[in-house]
C-alpha cells in the first residue's frame, strides 16, 4: 500500500513457465490432409449433410455436428491470395535480411483456407501455385 | 451466507456424453469435444441448431498447450454463433461447468445448455505432472522444486496423524473404486486388486503410493441441460438440478490446518440449502465425491457432512459406503478407475450420477432405489469445492 | 469411437512438436519484498490485522477476512512446530530419486495448538525417512537452520531446512 514508508524497493525474481516440450497429434483427419500433403494432393473433406467443403479436412461439420466420412481432393490449381501481409522482423524482434511475404490461400466453393509463404508478384486474388508442398507451403503469385 | 431460495426455474438435465478416457488419445481435443457433445445431443433428441447457449469447462491451457482452450474448443462443443462462457477453477471446473450450464437456464437466459467439459494432458513432455510445477508461488514456493503430489501426501499425513487413521484402511477406497470401475465401459483402470497391492505399491511420496493415486488421462463429457417445459417435451424422465454450491479459500494452505477439507463445507451447505437438505446423511442416497487420491474421497465425504470428522474410514470397513451400501459411493469407479483428465473428471461424475438417477447406469447401477444423488469436485491448492445436488 | 494409444504407437503416427517460450520477472510486493529481505537478516516477519488478531506469514498487506489494510509488522520466532512432514522418491519431472527429499508446514510461534489458521510456513525438514514413516516427526518442535550470512540472499532459499531441537 502506498501509505507504507518502510519498504523501500521491491525485489524482482526471475524464473520461466515452460515445461520442455509439447507433442501435439494432429488427430485422424490431420494425418488424411499430412498424407495428402506428402503426395502433392490438397485433402478437404465434405459434409454429406450440408455440402460444405472443409480445408484443412476435419472429422465433423461444425454446422450440422455429423460426423464426416468422406475426404475429397481439392483442385490446388484453383487456389488464390485471399490476403497477405509482409513481414520485416522475426517473432523475437530481429530484423530479417529480406522482408517475408505471409498470404492467406483460399480455393473456390470451400470453408478455410491455409496460411504460407509467398513469392512473386504476391496480390489480393492473385492465381497462386504452390510449389512445394513441405508444411508450411510456399506459393508464387503470377 | 445468504442464498436467495426463491428460484421459480426448474432445471433439468435431459441428455449426457461421456468418451472413453485413457493414458493417451490419438484425436485432437476438439475431436474429443465433439465426440462427447455429439453423444449428448443424440441422448437428449437435440440438434445443433436446438441449442441456446453453450458452456465450456476446460482446466489449465498448459495441459493441452494451447492458450485460451475454451475458444480452441469452440467449434467441437458447438460454441460458433452462440454465446459462449468458459469456467476454469482448476480440478473443480468439472462439477462448475455444470453449475454455469444451470445458471443459464435458471436465469431465463437461456432455454437449452450444452455444457461441455474436455482436457489432453498427454501432450506435455517429460511428463504432464511437471506442468503442475507453475500452479505453485513462484517465489516462496517454487524455489523447493515442489512436485503437486507433495501436497497431497502432507495433506493426507496430517489426517492420519490426527485422527490415527492407517495406510491400510485408506486404501479400501482404492480397492473398491477399482473393482467399482470394472463395471464402467469408459474406465482406463478397472481391476481387482488387494490392499496389499496397494501397500506394496512404487512409493512415490511417503505415504503416498502408486496405487493411491489416479492417472494422467485424455477425455472428454458433455451434458444438455433445459428448462422444465422444454425438458418435459423431449423426456419422461428428466433428472432435475436441486442444489448447488460452490466456494473458494485463499492459497495460504500451509497456514490452515489440512485434515479438514472447510472450502467443501461450505459449498455442501449452499446446495443444502438451496436443495432443502437438513440432514444429509439421511437424505442423500448416492454420492459421488472427488477422488484424485484415495484418502480424498473420505475427507470430503466429512465435509460433505455423510460422517463425523475422523470417522468416514471407519464407516467405510463397515460397508456404508460400497455399491451395495447405505451410502454407495463412487458407483462409477471414480478417478481412480476411471481416469483423471481434469475438467472431464468431474463432470464425469455428475453423468454418473444421472444415470444412477435415471435407471441406466447399467452395471454400475447401485442396488437400492435413488431419489437424491450428490456429485462433488474439487480444485487448485486445497481452495476450491463445487457442489451439486440431483434429484428424479 | 476415440482412439486410445500406446507409448510406442506414438511414432507411428504424425506429431508436430514446439517447445514454449515463456519467461518472467515476478515482482514480489510490498509484503513479500520486506519478508524476503528478513531472511536475509535471519528473521521471519509477519503482518498483524489488529481488528481479528490474525498474524499473515508470508506477510499480506490487506486481512482477506476483515478486508482492510493490516496494521504492523512483527516478528516471529524462526522456531514451530512441525504440523505434517512427507517423503519424496520423486523429482518435479517424476524422475526417481535415490535419496528422500523430506518436506512438510511448519506452525510457527507465537500460536497455540487450537488454532485453525495461524502463521505457517512450508519448507524442507532435515529428519529421517524413519521419522516421517512411524509419523513421530509430526508435533515436534523444530527451529530454522540458516545458511552463513554471505550465503543469504533474500530468497526462500536462504533457510536450508528446519531441525528438531
Amino acid at each position: 500500500m502506498s501509505w507504507d514508508k518502510s519498504v523501500k524497493e521491491s525485489i524482482k525474481w526471475h524464473d520461466n513457465m515452460e515445461v520442455e516440450k509439447y507433442e501435439y497429434t494432429v488427430g485422424p483427419a490431420g494425418e488424411e490432409f499430412f498424407k495428402g500433403l506428402k503426395q502433392g494432393k490438397i485433402i478437404g473433406s465434405k459434409c454429406s449433410k450440408c455440402g460444405k467443403i472443409y480445408i484443412p479436412a476435419r472429422t465433423y461439420c461444425e454446422n450440422c455436428f455429423v460426423k464426416i466420412n468422406n475426404y475429397v481432393e481439392i483442385k490446388k490449381e484453383e487456389a488464390y491470395v485471399d490476403t497477405y501481409t509482409i513481414i520485416y522482423k522475426d517473432d523475437e524482434g530481429r530484423q530479417l535480411d529480406k522482408p517475408i511475404y505471409i498470404a492467406m490461400i483460399r480455393f473456390p466453393n470451400t470453408v478455410g483456407g491455409l496460411l504460407c509463404y509467398a513469392e512473386g508478384n504476391v496480390k489480393v486474388g492473385g492465381k497462386a501455385k504452390i510449389i512445394s508442398f513441405d508444411w508450411p507451403l510456399r506459393v508464387t503469385v503470377e | 451466507m445468504k442464498v436467495n431460495l426463491y428460484l421459480n426455474k426448474r432445471v433439468a438435465i435431459i441428455g449426457a456424453g461421456l468418451t472413453l478416457f485413457r493414458r493417451r488419445l490419438l484425436e485432437t481435443p476438439q475431436e474429443i469435444a465433439w465426440e462427447a457433445s455429439s453423444k449428448a445431443l443424440e441422448e437428449a433428441g437435440l440438434e445443433l441448431k436446438d441449442i441456446d447457449c453453450v458452456v465450456i469447462g476446460s482446466a489449465p491451457d498448459a495441459f493441452d498447450g494451447v492458450h485460451l482452450k475454451g475458444e480452441y474448443l469452440s467449434h467441437g462443443s458447438g460454441g460458433i454463433r452462440k454465446p459462449v462462457s468458459r469456467v476454469f477453477v482448476g480440478g473443480a471446473t468439472g462439477v462448475m461447468t455444470a453449475i454455469a450450464g444451470w445458471y443459464h437456464v435458471a436465469s431465463g437466459l437461456c432455454q437449452k445448455v450444452l455444457a461441455v467439459a474436455e482436457e489432453k494432458m498427454s501432450p506435455a513432455r517429460p511428463h504432464p505432472q511437471s506442468v503442475f510445477k507453475y500452479i505453485w508461488d513462484p517465489i516462496l514456493e517454487k524455489p523447493l522444486n515442489p512436485n503437486l503430489i507433495w501436497i497431497f501426501a502432507m495433506e493426507m499425513h496430517r489426517y492420519m496423524a490426527k485422527y490415527g487413521i492407517k495406510k491400510e484402511d485408506i486404501a479400501l477406497v482404492s480397492v473398491k473404486n477399482k473393482r467399482n470401475a470394472l463395471n464402467n465401459p469408459y474406465a482406463q483402470l478397472g481391476a481387482n486388486i488387494t490392499v496389499d497391492d496397494v501397500l506394496n505399491s512404487e512409493v512415490l511420496v511417503w505415504p503416498v503410493q502408486l496405487l493411491d493415486v489416479s492417472p494422467v488421462s485424455d477425455g472428454g463429457a458433455a451434458i444438455v441441460l433445459a428448462s422444465e417445459d422444454v425438458a418435459r417435451r423431449y423426456t419422461d424422465t428428466p433428472v432435475w438440478v436441486e442444489g448447488v454450491g460452490w466456494t473458494l479459500d485463499n492459497t495460504e494452505w500451509p497456514a490452515r490446518d489440512l485434515s479438514y477439507a472447510r472450502y467443501v463445507e461450505f459449498a455442501a451447505r449452499m446446495a443444502y440449502k438451496i436443495a432443502g437438505i437438513e440432514r444429509p446423511n439421511k437424505e442423500i442416497d448416492v454420492v459421488e465425491p472427488y477422488d484424485p487420491f484415495d484418502y480424498k474421497e473420505l475427507h470430503h465425504l466429512e465435509a460433505l457432512q455423510l460422517a463425523k470428522r475422523g470417522e468416514a474410514p471407519t464407516l467405510l470397513k463397515e460397508g456404508v459406503f460400497d455399491i451395495d451400501g447405505d451410502i454407495p459411493s463412487s458407483p462409477s469407479g471414480g478417478l481412480l478407475g476411471v481416469g483423471n483428465p481434469i475438467a472431464a473428471a468431474g463432470l464425469m461424475k455428475v453423468i454418473s450420477i444421472y444415470w444412477q438417477l435415471k435407471g441406466t447406469a447399467g452395471k454400475m447401477q447401485v442396488k437400492k432405489p435413488v431419489h437424491t444423488g450428490l456429485a462433488q469436485a474439487w480444485g487448485d491448492l486445497m481452495q476450491a469445492g463445487t457442489v451439486i445436488v440431483l434429484r428424479n | 469411437m476415440v482412439t486410445p494409444l500406446k507409448e510406442n504407437e506414438l511414432k507411428e503416427h504424425m506429431i508436430i512438436s514446439y517447445k514454449p517460450n515463456a519467461k518472467y520477472a515476478y515482482t514480489a510486493g510490498q509484503a513479500q519484498s520486506k519478508y524476503l529481505m528478513g531472511f536475509k537478516e535471519g528473521k521471519i516477519y509477519g503482518r498483524k490485522c489488529n481488528k481479528c488478531g490474525k498474524i499473515y506469514v508470508p506477510p499480506r498487506m490487506y486481512c482477506d477476512e476483515c478486508f482492510r489494510p493490516t496494521d504492523e509488522w512483527v516478528e516471529v520466532k524462526d522456531e514451530g512446530i512441525v504440523m505434517t512432514a512427507v517423503a519424496s522418491f520423486i523429482s518435479w519431472t517424476r524422475e526417481r530419486l535415490e535419496e528422500p527429499e523430506i518436506v512438510g508446514t511448519i506452525r510457527l510461534l507465537p500460536s497455540n495448538d487450537r488454532d485453525f489458521v495461524y502463521p505457517g510456513i512450508f519448507h524442507r525438514i532435515c529428519t529421517t525417512y524413519e521419522e516421517v514413516k512411524n509419523m513421530s516427526i509430526i508435533g515436534k518442535k523444530v527451529k530454522a537452520v540458516w545458511r552463513s550470512k554471505e550465503e543469504r540472499k533474500g530468497s526462500i532459499e536462504d533457510i536450508q531446512c528446519f531441525k528438531v531441537i
